[in-house]
């Protein structure tokens, strides 16, 4: 019986050791800022000294946790390690919400005054009231459309949009060309697609390409005639087309769908498109009052370095610096019909009456 | 299953103190330990509950001051058609699965006590790893199982019949259905075995005597006599249903299926989200709808006596069923495969597979992918240390308050009966946002969001109310003279319940030790409001792999948890197996 009560307080105390433990996060050992190389960032020595100086003056105070609220943020997951190498015992997390869910998030860390949040990432100029304002020397090239004037909003990397498609399924001539085509009845019942009825990267391009007119209501109407399956996320219709549930995605972002690609999935990417295509760039900015704002502000200047850049075009991520790599497995931006959208600004104010619309087109997502 | 308890019976005595100058002349005499129990059992039991009832009348986070003291989301959500609907459709799936788990739980419990099918000993080991497996192991494994393309099930119905595509859609209203009660009969078959196993069998063989036949002697004899067990077991079941989340959040939401518990959480996190004074209204409405059943099932087994055992002994021989018994085998052998044996296969293969759905492309990536993040391994970890930790306090905070109950009746007593009845009432995802609407509201402690040990604290009050019925068992066997006994060999009251009560009750302690902890590491309901990205559960991974279509890593992970749990037990049934041969070598 002694045994048992040792036994068991033994393992009660293994749990609260494990909990304390939890608690830490998973902490890295930091070096001196005199033993980074920064050599591959190819920037200059001002700049080099002020990232030395936000990275000691982040490791110093031991807030190196950068957290991330961010629909996709894993799929830039070797940038974000090229980055924590970089900088030794920084370390970057993220959590892939956005919508209420990230308000009822940011308001109860007001609330709380526990600010776990470091960074915002997305398409659209989201939540303005709680970001700061950045003055990045490493991004002062960059092209004024990856940037918003206040200098909140960089974007250090932009995205395509286009067809994806089951390459068992979907072959030659079938191959979809243009936006018209996917609305064709042979593809009746085989079209999945991300939800359209919230804000979400499916509604966001849908709703560029309506803003560009590529599409109108009249492609909506008959888009629905092709009785489209919703789903509820864009990861999950692109893993329906990618086991061969459906044959056509609707639309898909490259970012989304070289990951798969590298994994194995036999897909197709059908870009650029003869209609047009868009090109959404990935805006990071950074909240007021966030966790970790020295180590923030340094992976915010990282993204727009020679290192971060390559690390984007690595993973098939279009780069936005001037002279940044070229992506292999895309037409260069500068030799695609993009289209005339409007800008994220007026995006944002789209959002709740195009989902409305798109909802009552589609109705609401099954699975 | 956390509802699955019934009330404390001390909730069922009324307060005796009619008389303010009685009261406070009672309090006074109440000692601060007393005082520090119930004041514990406020700020846990009682108090997150409160602050639901306070927030659904508050348009903001509760703890912002901006926000304005308003009745009006209150009265729009109660007369909104779509409050109705969900009513209706969190009735019908409660109804539908109480009805048809407790009908199949009875005819497994008829064949263990009273017939002789074959198989019939493996019926509640089967049944009790039904019943402790997490409620997201049935989701996610049936979900990857019922996928109409490619699952297990329909690829091998595709494989028979030849068809393009195969008949099961689990994402649907039966598919639902047949998930939940699956796993409900296990739940339901421990709380009506006793019934059947201690039934008077000379009303049996009575009506056999009488020339009626076993199929009529079943349904006169039987039936009545095991009533009030079912209808009791019946709405346990029927409440557990009713709050349940993790069964309609990944199952039934895809088919538009929208539960109480989901549609509270949409008001919170979801495409709704941030509409926090309708989120608790709903969770009141909810939390109503559970008081009043509960008090109608206290009502109607309270007032009478249904005595089925006697001080005679007539025992039968087991109803011999002839070739029929081999049907029963037969059932039991289907029971099986469907609850346990189809989901581990399915849930293995799929965390082989590069993309689920994918079966030409074998792979460890999942595995290797899991066992390289460092945020799943802090995710296990943590898992695991609330797990433990977790579950000891629970049966540790389970154990004091029984034991205070049993020995110290009064009004402190009654009090606490009733604050762990509260606790019977308030669905996983009510008592997250419950417990989030408390701590925000209080500086300082408002430092515990987004920290381990506000989910800790989640998770310990959502095991109490399984945790408390193992306690008040196995503290029922302890007579109250031993701690007397103890006090007046010299101990002190904190010593006397440590060195000796605790350590008798270590048998019990360790089994509601297990049961608290396999329940904390599968919940889902309540750490999905408190999670944050510092402080993850495994359960909140596996949601969200799942939710972003990385179903093969999410089956991997899982797979990875199940397999430690299996570690575990074989571990702790090899060091039982040892302690034995060494004391009889001893």
């Amino acid at each position: 019986m002694k045994h048992l009560f040792r036994a068991a307080s033994a393992m009660a105390v293994a749990g609260a050791f494990a909990l304390t433990a939890a608690c830490g996060g998973s902490a890295g050992t930091t070096v001196g800022a005199d033993q980074l190389d920064l050599a591959p960032l190819k920037v200059d020595a001002p700049t080099a000294a002020h990232l030395k100086d936000l990275y000691t003056k982040a490791t110093d105070g031991g807030d190196t946790k950068i957290v991330a609220y961010m629909q996709g943020w894993e799929q830039y997951q070797k940038v974000w390690e090229a980055f924590e190498k970089r900088f030794p015992g920084i370390t970057t997390k993220g959590l892939a919400i956005n919508g209420p869910e990230l308000s009822t998030k940011l308001s109860t860390e007001r609330s709380s005054g526990k600010h776990v949040g470091s960074l915002l990432g997305g398409p659209d100029f989201q939540r303005k009231d709680v970001l700061r304002t950045l003055d990045l020397p490493t991004a002062a090239t960059l092209d004024p459309a990856y940037r918003e004037d206040s200098g909140v909003f960089y974007a250090p990397t932009t995205t395509v949009w286009g067809i994806e498609y089951n390459a068992e399924k979907v072959t030659g001539a079938d191959v979809p060309k243009k936006w018209a085509d996917l609305l064709d009845p042979k593809w009746k019942g085989r079209i999945v697609a991300g939800d359209a009825t919230t804000p979400s990267a499916t509604s966001g391009t849908l709703i560029r390409l309506y803003g560009g007119h590529a599409i109108d209501d009249a492609w909506l109407d008959r888009l629905k005639a092709q009785d489209v399956t919703f789903k509820s996320s864009l990861e999950i219709a692109d893993q329906a087309v990618a086991r061969g549930e459906f044959d056509i995605l609707l639309t898909t972002l490259s970012d989304f769908y070289f990951p798969s690609k590298t994994k194995g999935a036999p897909i197709g990417f059908a870009f650029p498109l003869e209609d047009g295509n868009v090109s959404t760039p990935t805006y990071f900015a950074a909240l007021k009052d966030g966790a970790a704002p020295e180590a923030t502000e340094l992976l915010m200047n990282w993204l727009f370095t020679a290192e971060a850049q390559q690390a984007f075009a690595g993973i098939n991520a279009l780069p936005t610096m001037p002279g940044a790599p070229a992506v292999q497995g895309l037409v260069p931006l500068d030799q695609v019909k993009l289209l005339d959208i409007p800008g994220p600004e007026e995006i944002t104010s789209l959002w709740d009456p195009m989902t409305a619309k798109f909802k009552d087109v589609f109705g609401s997502p099954k699975g | 299953m956390t509802a699955g308890a019934p009330p404390h019976p001390g909730v069922r005595r009324r307060f005796p103190g009619r008389f303010p100058g009685r009261l406070v002349a009672r309090a006074r005499q109440i000692g601060p330990g007393a005082w520090a129990l119930a004041v514990l059992c406020t700020v846990l039991f009682v108090w997150p509950v409160a602050m639901i009832a306070v927030a659904a009348f508050h348009d903001g986070l509760i703890s912002d001051p901006g926000g304005t003291w308003t009745a009006g989301p209150f009265v729009e959500t109660l007369s909104d058609p779509g409050t109705l609907a969900v009513l209706g459709q969190s009735v019908l799936l409660a109804g539908v699965v109480s009805i048809l788990s407790m009908l199949i739980a009875a005819v497994f419990a008829w064949m263990v006590a009273r017939t002789d099918v074959p198989l019939r000993g493996l019926v509640t080991p089967l049944m009790l790893l039904t019943m402790v497996s997490p409620n997201l192991f049935f989701a996610i494994s049936w979900d990857m199982l019922g996928n109409p393309r490619v699952g297990l099930v329909n690829q091998v119905i595709m494989a028979v019949t030849g068809a393009d595509q195969g008949p099961v859609d689990i994402t649907s209203w039966p598919g639902l259905v047949f998930v939940c009660v699956l796993k409900a009969v296990g739940f339901n078959y421990f709380l009506i075995l006793a019934p059947f196993l201690a039934m008077d069998r000379s009303l049996e063989e009575a009506s056999l005597v009488s020339g009626m036949g076993k199929v009529r002697t079943f349904f006169r004899v039987h039936v009545p006599l095991l009533a009030p067990a079912l209808l009791g077991a019946l709405l346990m079941a029927f409440v557990s249903f009713l709050e349940a989340f993790d069964f309609p959040q990944i199952i039934g939401l895809p088919a538009g299926i929208r539960v109480f518990s989901t549609e509270i959480y949409r008001y919170i996190s979801g495409d709704a989200g941030g509409r926090y004074a309708e989120a608790s209204s709903l969770a009141l409405v909810l939390m109503a709808i559970i008081v009043v059943l509960i008090a109608v099932q206290s009502r109607v087994l309270g007032r009478r006596r249904y005595t089925t055992m006697s001080g005679k002994s007539y025992r039968t021989e087991r109803w011999s069923l002839g070739p029929v018994r081999w049907l029963g085998t037969a059932v039991i052998a289907l029971h099986a495969l469907l609850a346990l044996v189809l989901p581990l296969v399915q849930l293995y293969i799929g965390s082989f597979q590069s993309f689920f759905g994918l079966y030409d492309n074998w792979t460890l990536d999942n595995y290797r992918r899991v066992l390289d993040d460092p945020d799943t391994i802090n995710a296990i970890v943590t898992t695991f240390g609330l797990a433990f930790f977790g579950g000891f306090v629970t049966m540790f905070l389970c154990v004091v308050l029984a034991w205070v109950i049993r020995t110290r009746p009064g009004l402190v007593s009654r009090y606490i009966g009733g604050a762990l009845w509260v606790t019977v009432t308030v669905p996983g995802i009510v008592l997250g946002m419950g417990i989030m609407w408390s701590f925000l509201a209080v500086p300082g402690l408002n430092q515990l969001y987004a920290t381990v040990w506000i989910m800790l604290i989640g998770l310990v009050i959502a095991a109490v109310p399984v945790a408390v019925r193992t306690a008040e068992g196995s503290v029922a066997q302890i007579p109250p003279e031993f701690e007397e006994a103890a006090r007046v060999s010299g101990a002190g009251r904190v010593r006397a319940f440590l060195g000796l009560i605790l350590r008798l009750l270590i048998p019990s302690f360790g089994y509601g030790w297990l049961v608290a902890a396999i329940l904390i590491s599968g919940n889902l309901a309540v750490p999905l409001l408190l999670a944050s990205p510092d402080v993850d559960t495994v359960a909140i991974e596996v949601l969200n792999l799942n939710r972003s279509g990385d179903t093969a890593t999410a089956a991997a992970l899982f797979g990875l948890l199940l397999a430690v749990w299996g570690a575990l037990a074989v571990l702790a049934l090899l060091a039982r197996a040892v302690g034995r041969r060494l004391k009889e070598n001893r």
